[in-house]
Parts: structure tokens; C-alpha cells; sequence
């Protein structure tokens, strides 16, 4: 699958007319990758505002490093991999403040039981998927739910076809594992 | 292992279905943003925030951004404090997010001044090689900028002060840094989300507004 739609002006010219600031360029360049870039970090973080923020950050720093594009991948591909850089960051960062306060959640709800599960189909989805390890979660969701190739992951991941392979294969496995009284739900 | 097709794989298709499902992607909405954050990074030459270019001509450049801001500021603020008066007898006259009729200049420079912000806080939570001192002039700068608006019409809008004031903890923060602790950083960045400051600073910035050379018509 291509990162971008066809395209009326080759990307090296694009790039060009960029790096010479002409806002119209700049503005074609946003419309032939947000889509892409938008679902896949929607995808990753399942929250509107943050997904735009974080796909506003990386065309930010997409058009402040541009001169730093040489070419040897798509500018797709170069986007996706500022965008899951962007991602990765801001979701460490709010990990580690979650974990502060569940902290104090917790010494405020010691002795409580825990909630009941919730059986509904996609809580169990969210739980199974959020569940992955990081970099199997992000291979699964860019591999199998929008469609980008093990190429291209490679690329905007900078890891080997193969580790990107692998880490699919482990991810669909430890889903059916997580989701195995589910089967029904999709085996006919 | 597997190959590039997924379309065999139903329980994919039904996590694809479920899970995380993108809304309509707002793109007028992050492309105003993003022009507005562009656009103030480029209106005047800020130094690029690595190690190379910053070594090239620090004092010139940084030099004259803060001579830029300054003047830019200075006209705003003299502008809107002459227009209100005191602000003693003017109690209800409010910023460009208020009530009252804000001066087109003090609009102006409140706006060029919070894409400033935002484009600066961007590149500091993203740009985790650069030096400390790389930020410290601009983040001095930007203070010096956000006080001065604090004691304008402008602050006195609550939403606005409410900004101003968040922006001002963290610029503090930013210049206090020890060059010897960089690890405070992660500190700073997590009062940033903690704060949600980013979303505030952008949704300050009214949508279609570009920042552009003070008194521009």
C-alpha cells in the first residue's frame, strides 16, 4: 500500500517548493499525509485532543526538519516515524504522571474490591490490545488495522522487515490468547 | 511469521472495527494551528533550536529576536494601557478573549506572543538533544514577554491570565534548569501535560489568525 495518493507534483518538488516556504506547498504536503498520520495516532492513543495535538507536533516538527529529509524513504514513511516518535514520548510522559496518581488512588482506595469486568465486546478489545507490549501493539495497529506494509513500518520504526514480521506474528498470538473465549466473534 | 495482508485476518477486521475508531480527521482546525505555531517561528529569526546553528551566530540572532519581541511588545503594551488608561477606572475593559474592545495592537501582540510560546514549547518537550542553554535566552525572552502582558488588559481576561500565568510557572521552570540535572526536563514536560498547557495556548490563538509584523494592516 502507498503512503500517499497520487500525486499531481512529484514529492521531490514538493519538498523543494517547502523548503522555500511557499504556503501552498506546505498546505499540499498537509493534505496528502494528515489522514494517514491522524488515524494511525488516533489509533494509538484513542482520545481526539490528543491525537490532534500530537499530529499538530508532528508536522511541526515535520516542516522545521524537513531539510533534514534526504529521500531514502517515502515522506510518508518520514512523518509516520516523527509521529510515533511524538507518540512514544508524550505517552511515557503520561504514564509516569498516571502512575503518580494512581499512587495516591491507591492509598485512598486500599481494601475496596476491584470493579466487576466489563464484558462488553470492545472493553474487552481495549483491554486485550492495550495489554501489548508497546512496539507489538504499535506493529499490530499500523500492520493489520491500517494497512501499512512491513516495508514501511520497518522504515518508521528503523527495524528490520523481519522484527516487524515477528512482532506481528507475536502480537496476533497473544490477542488470540487474550481474546480466545471471543473466538466466536469472528470465527464463522 | 506473515505477510503484507491482513484482509484474512477477522479478528484484525473486528479490532479495526472496535478499537480506537478515528473520528473525522479536523484538518482546518490542527492546519490553522499548525500555520499559527509556523508562522511564528519564521516571523522573526529565532534561532533554530540545535547545537550547530546556535554556535553559528548566537549572540546576533538571539539578540535579535528579544530586540524584535520587545519592540513588539512594548508598542502593544503602550498602546493598551494608553487605550484603558490605568486600569483602576477601567475595571471591565477586557483582553482580546473579553468582554470590552480590546485594541487591535494588544490583540496582536497577545497572539504573536502565545504562538511564540507555543512554538517554542513544542520544540523544547520534542528537541531532546539540545542543550539547556540552547532554550534558556529564548525562554528568558518569552518571561520578560509574559509578564509584561500580565500587566496589560490582556491578563486581566480570566481565561487568558489563566494561561499567562501557567506559561510564566514553566518559563520559570525552563531557566532554572541546573546544567548539571538535565533530567529535569521530564519534570517540566510533565507539568506541561499535567497543566494541558499546549491545548490552552492553541485554543488561545483565535482559529484563521496568523501571526504577522506588529502594526501590519
Amino acid at each position: 500500500m502507498s503512503l500517499s495518493p497520487p500525486e499531481p507534483v512529484d514529492q521531490d518538488t514538493l519538498v523543494s517548493r517547502v523548503l522555500a516556504r511557499d504556503p501552498a506547498a506546505e498546505r499540499e504536503l498537509y493534505d496528502r499525509h494528515v489522514d494517514r498520520i491522524y488515524r494511525l495516532v488516533y489509533r494509538m492513543v484513542g482520545d481526539a485532543d490528543r491525537a490532534a495535538e500530537y499530529t499538530q507536533d508532528t508536522f511541526v516538527r515535520g516542516f522545521e526538519r524537513l531539510r533534514e529529509f534526504r529521500g531514502e524513504a517515502a515522506l510518508g514513511t518520514w512523518l509516520t516515524s516523527i509521529a510515533i516518535s511524538v507518540v512514544y514520548n508524550a505517552q511515557r510522559k503520561l504514564k509516569r504522571i498516571r502512575s503518580r496518581e494512581q499512587d495516591l488512588e491507591a492509598a485512598e482506595t486500599l481494601g475496596r474490591e476491584d470493579p466487576v469486568p466489563n464484558p462488553i465486546l470492545r472493553d474487552r478489545l481495549n483491554a486485550a490490545v492495550g495489554e501489548l507490549p508497546e512496539g507489538y501493539r504499535t506493529v499490530f495497529l499500523m500492520h493489520d488495522v491500517e494497512g501499512f506494509t512491513h516495508r514501511e513500518i520497518a522504515t518508521a520504526l528503523q527495524v528490520q522487515e523481519g522484527t516487524s514480521k515477528a512482532q506481528l506474528s507475536r502480537a496476533r498470538a497473544q490477542l488470540r490468547v487474550a481474546l480466545a473465549d471471543l473466538a466466536g466473534e469472528w470465527v464463522t | 511469521m506473515t505477510d503484507d495482508t491482513n484482509t484474512e485476518n477477522p479478528m484484525a477486521r473486528l479490532i479495526g472495527e472496535e478499537y480506537h475508531v478515528p473520528p473525522p480527521v479536523p484538518r482546518e482546525e490542527m492546519w490553522t494551528r499548525i500555520r499559527a505555531t509556523l508562522d511564528a517561528g519564521r516571523s522573526t529569526p529565532v534561532v533554530p533550536l540545535t547545537r550547530a546553528r546556535l554556535r553559528t551566530r548566537p549572540g546576533v540572532v538571539i539578540a535579535a529576536w528579544i530586540t524584535g519581541i520587545a519592540a513588539l511588545l512594548a508598542l502593544g503594551v503602550g498602546i493598551g494601557r494608553f487605550t484603558v488608561g490605568d486600569g483602576s477606572r477601567a475595571p471591565t475593559t477586557a483582553g482580546p478573549t473579553g468582554t470590552g474592545t480590546p485594541t487591535m495592537a494588544l490583540s496582536a501582540a497577545t497572539v504573536e506572543h502565545l504562538s511564540r510560546a507555543a512554538s517554542f514549547l513544542t520544540t523544547f518537550r520534542s528537541d531532546t538533544e539540545a542543550e539547556e542553554e540552547t532554550f534558556d535566552a529564548q525562554a528568558r525572552a518569552l518571561l520578560t514577554t509574559t509578564r509584561l502582558l500580565l500587566d496589560t488588559p490582556a491578563g486581566r481576561d480570566p481565561r487568558l491570565r489563566s494561561v499567562l500565568d501557567d506559561l510564566e510557572f514553566i518559563l520559570a521552570q525552563i531557566i532554572q534548569i541546573p546544567a548539571d540535572r538535565p533530567e529535569d526536563r521530564d519534570l517540566i514536560t510533565d507539568g506541561l501535560e499535567t497543566r494541558q498547557l499546549m491545548p490552552r495556548l492553541r485554543t488561545a490563538i483565535p482559529p484563521g489568525t496568523s501571526p504577522r509584523p506588529f502594526g501590519a494592516s
